[in-house]
C-alpha cells in the first residue's frame, strides 16, 4: 500500500512523468472547465488533443525552412484554429438539428480518431525506425527537459498562467459571466435577450483550441511527433479533472496533480507487481462516480 | 432474401439496444454506460460459458451480474441524489476497464479470446438475432402500451408529479428503467459475441452512444426508434461492404472503421428535426 501512495516519488522518472502527465491533463481540463461552466460537456477531448498534435507535427516539419519562432506561432494558430473547429462542428449539430453536445463531440471524435490513426501509422509514418508516429520535430522547437530521463519539460510553467487567464476569462469579463448564466439557466439567458448561437459556438471554439494547445504542448514538449493513439484517454482524464474541480479553474492544478498521481502510481503499481493490465480506468471510474455523489453531498449539505 | 435477412439480423443488437437507451430517455435518465454494459455483459458470457462449458450458464450470469450492478448503482444515485449523468459516465469508464482488467486476470491477455468450447454458425447468430429481435420488440410494445408500469415509465421523465400525486414514486421508474437498460444490453453483448464467436476488447464498438443517437433520430418513438436502427444497419451494411465495388476498393481501413460514426452524423443531419431558434 505504501508503495502505491509513494512510489512514484522514488525515482525522478516517475516524479517527472507525474508531473508532466498532470501538466497535459490539467491544460485540456481548463478547456472542459470553460464548458461546463455553461452547461455543456465535451466528450470529444481525445480527438481535439490528437488531431492537434497530428497538426502540430505536421506543421512543425512542414515550416521547418522558417526561423523558429514563427514556425511556432504559425502553427499554434493552425492548431488552435483546426481543434477549436472540430469542436465547433458540434455547436453547428446543435443550432440546426438540437442535438446534445455531448452526443455530437463524442461522435465526431469517434470519427475522427480511426482517421487519424490511419493518416499518422500509414500516409505520414516517419520512414526511419518502425515506429507507428510521424516525422520527428527539430531539436530546436523542441521544449526544454528539466528533469532527466523523465518527460518532465518547460511547459510546466505554462500552468499557472493558463489558470490565471481563464479564471480571469471566466469571472472578470462580460464574455465570462454570459458563459456562467448560460450554464446555469439556458432559458432564462436566452429570455435576458443573450445570444444561445454566440455563447455555444464561442465556447465550444475555446474549448477546443485549449484542448489543441494541449495536443500542441504533447509534441513539442514529450512526444517531439504524433505517436498513433497518443492521445488515448487524455480527454477523458481532462474532463475527469475538470469535474473534480468543481469547474473551478483555480482548483484544476491540484485535481491534475491528485489524478495524475493516481494513474501514474497505477501504472508503476501494475508493471512492478507484473498485474497485466492497467488500472487506471478502474481508479477513473471510482473517482468521477466519488465525483457524482459528492456533488450530490455538496447541494445537500448546503440546502440544510 | 440472404442479404436481406443478414442485414435485419445485423441491425437486431442496435434495435434491441436502442430500446433499453430509450427506456432510460423515458425515465429523463439518459444511461451513458450501454457500451461498458455490453462489453461486460459479452465478457462474462464468454468467460463462464469456456471456463464451464456450459453457455446456458454463462448467458444466465451475463444478464444477471450486470443487472443487480446497474440496480445498486441507480439505487445509490436515486437514494443518495448523485449527479446521474456523471454516475452514469463513470459507470461507462469502470466497466470498460473491468472486462480488460478481468480478461488480463482469467485470460493472460487484454486482446480477443478465442476457443473452441465458443465457435458458432453463422446461421445461428441471424436466427437468434432475428428470434431475439422480434420477440424483445414486440415484448418492449406490450410492456409500453399495454401495461400501466409501461404507461408510468414512459410518463417519468416528462410528468413525475402525474405518478406523485398517483401515490407512486418516480425513483422506482428511473431504476426500473436502467435495469431493464442493462438487460437489453446484455442482451446485445450475448448477439454480438455469436456474430464474431469471440470476445474482442472493444466489441460494443460504440453501439451504445449510437443507440443514443438512434433515439434521438427516432423522435424517443419507439417504432421510430426500430425503423431508425434498421436504416442504420443498413446503411452499415453498404458500408461494409463498400470495398467490393470496384470504385471504392482502395479506401482506407481508417475511413472504414470511422463509417458508423459517419453514418450516425450523416443520419443525424439528414432526418429533419426542429431548428433552433433566432436567438
Amino acid at each position: 500500500m505504501l508503495d502505491f501512495l509513494t512510489g512514484i516519488f522514488s525515482s525522478s522518472y516517475y516524479t517527472g512523468l507525474w508531473l508532466n502527465t498532470a501538466v497535459l491533463i490539467s491544460i485540456a481540463a481548463f478547456g472542459n472547465v470553460i464548458t461546463l461552466k455553461s452547461g455543456y460537456y465535451n466528450l470529444g477531448g481525445d480527438a481535439q488533443i490528437y488531431m492537434a498534435g497530428f497538426v502540430s507535427s505536421m506543421c512543425l516539419v512542414q515550416f521547418s525552412s522558417f526561423p523558429p519562432v514563427i514556425n511556432i506561432i504559425l502553427t499554434l494558430l493552425i492548431t488552435l484554429t483546426v481543434s477549436g473547429m472540430v469542436e465547433c462542428l458540434s455547436s453547428v449539430f446543435y443550432i440546426f438539428k438540437r442535438v446534445n453536445v455531448l452526443l455530437t463531440t463524442y461522435l465526431v471524435s469517434s470519427a475522427l480518431i480511426p482517421v487519424l490513426d490511419y493518416l499518422t501509422s500509414v500516409v505520414f509514418r516517419t520512414k526511419e525506425g518502425n515506429l507507428l508516429a510521424t516525422e520527428f520535430i527539430a531539436e530546436n522547437l523542441r521544449l526544454k527537459s528539466i528533469l532527466s530521463p523523465s518527460p518532465l519539460n518547460l511547459s510546466i510553467l505554462f500552468l499557472p498562467v493558463l489558470c490565471v487567464l481563464v479564471w480571469v476569462l471566466l469571472n472578470k469579463t462580460l464574455w465570462g459571466k454570459r458563459v456562467i448564466i448560460f450554464g446555469k439557466s439556458e432559458e432564462f439567458a436566452i429570455y435576458s435577450g443573450l445570444s444561445l448561437k454566440q455563447n455555444l459556438c464561442s465556447t465550444l471554439f475555446i474549448d477546443g483550441a485549449i484542448h489543441g494547445f494541449a495536443g500542441f504542448i504533447a509534441v513539442v514538449g514529450t512526444y517531439f511527433a504524433c505517436y498513433k493513439g497518443f492521445a488515448n484517454s487524455m480527454g477523458w482524464n481532462a474532463l475527469t479533472c475538470a469535474l473534480l474541480a468543481g469547474k473551478n479553474p483555480l482548483f484544476v492544478i491540484p485535481s491534475g496533480l491528485f489524478l495524475s498521481w493516481l494513474y501514474t502510481s497505477a501504472s508503476r503499481f501494475s508493471l512492478v507487481n507484473n498485474f497485466g493490465f492497467d488500472m487506471s480506468g478502474i481508479i477513473q471510474g471510482v473517482v468521477v462516480f466519488a465525483v457524482a455523489g459528492n456533488i450530490a453531498f455538496t447541494k445537500l449539505w448546503r440546502k440544510k | 432474401m440472404n442479404t436481406l435477412i443478414f442485414i435485419i439480423a445485423s441491425a437486431m443488437p442496435l434495435a434491441i439496444v436502442s430500446l433499453g437507451a430509450l427506456y432510460s430517455e423515458y425515465a429523463g435518465r439518459m444511461v451513458f454506460f450501454i457500451d461498458g454494459l455490453v462489453t461486460i455483459s459479452a465478457f462474462i458470457c464468454y468467460a463462464v460459458t469456456v471456463k464451464t462449458s456450459n453457455f446456458a450458464l454463462g448467458i444466465v450470469l451475463c444478464i444477471f451480474i450486470p443487472a443487480v450492478f446497474v440496480f445498486l448503482i441507480s439505487f445509490i444515485v436515486e437514494k443518495f441524489k448523485f449527479n446521474y449523468f456523471i454516475a452514469s459516465l463513470s459507470e461507462n469508464i469502470f466497466l470498460l476497464s473491468v472486462a480488460t482488467a478481468f480478461s488480463a486476470l482469467f485470460f493472460k491477455t487484454r486482446g480477443v479470446l478465442v476457443s473452441d468450447v465458443f465457435a458458432f454458425d453463422q446461421r445461428i447468430f441471424r436466427l437468434c438475432a432475428v428470434l431475439c429481435g422480434i420477440f424483445i420488440i414486440s415484448l418492449s410494445y406490450f410492456f409500453l402500451h399495454k401495461t400501466k408500469t409501461g404507461l408510468y415509465l414512459r410518463i417519468t421523465g416528462s410528468d413525475p408529479q402525474v405518478l406523485k400525486n398517483s401515490n407512486l414514486n418516480p425513483a422506482v421508474y428511473r431504476i426500473l428503467s436502467w435495469v431493464l437498460a442493462s438487460l437489453t444490453a446484455s442482451v446485445t453483448g450475448i448477439l454480438l459475441l455469436l456474430r464474431l464467436s469471440s470476445f474482442v476488447p472493444n466489441i460494443s464498438s460504440g453501439i451504445g452512444w449510437t443507440s443514443l443517437a438512434i433515439v434521438f433520430l427516432g423522435k424517443k418513438k419507439d417504432c421510430n426508434v426500430i425503423l431508425m436502427a434498421l436504416l442504420f444497419g443498413v446503411a452499415q451494411y453498404f458500408a461494409n461492404n463498400i470495398q467490393n465495388i470496384e470504385m471504392f476498393k482502395n479506401i482506407p481501413s481508417g475511413i472504414l472503421l470511422a463509417f458508423p460514426y459517419l453514418i450516425c452524423l450523416l443520419m443525424l443531419i439528414v432526418v429533419p428535426s426542429k431548428r433552433l431558434k433566432s436567438y
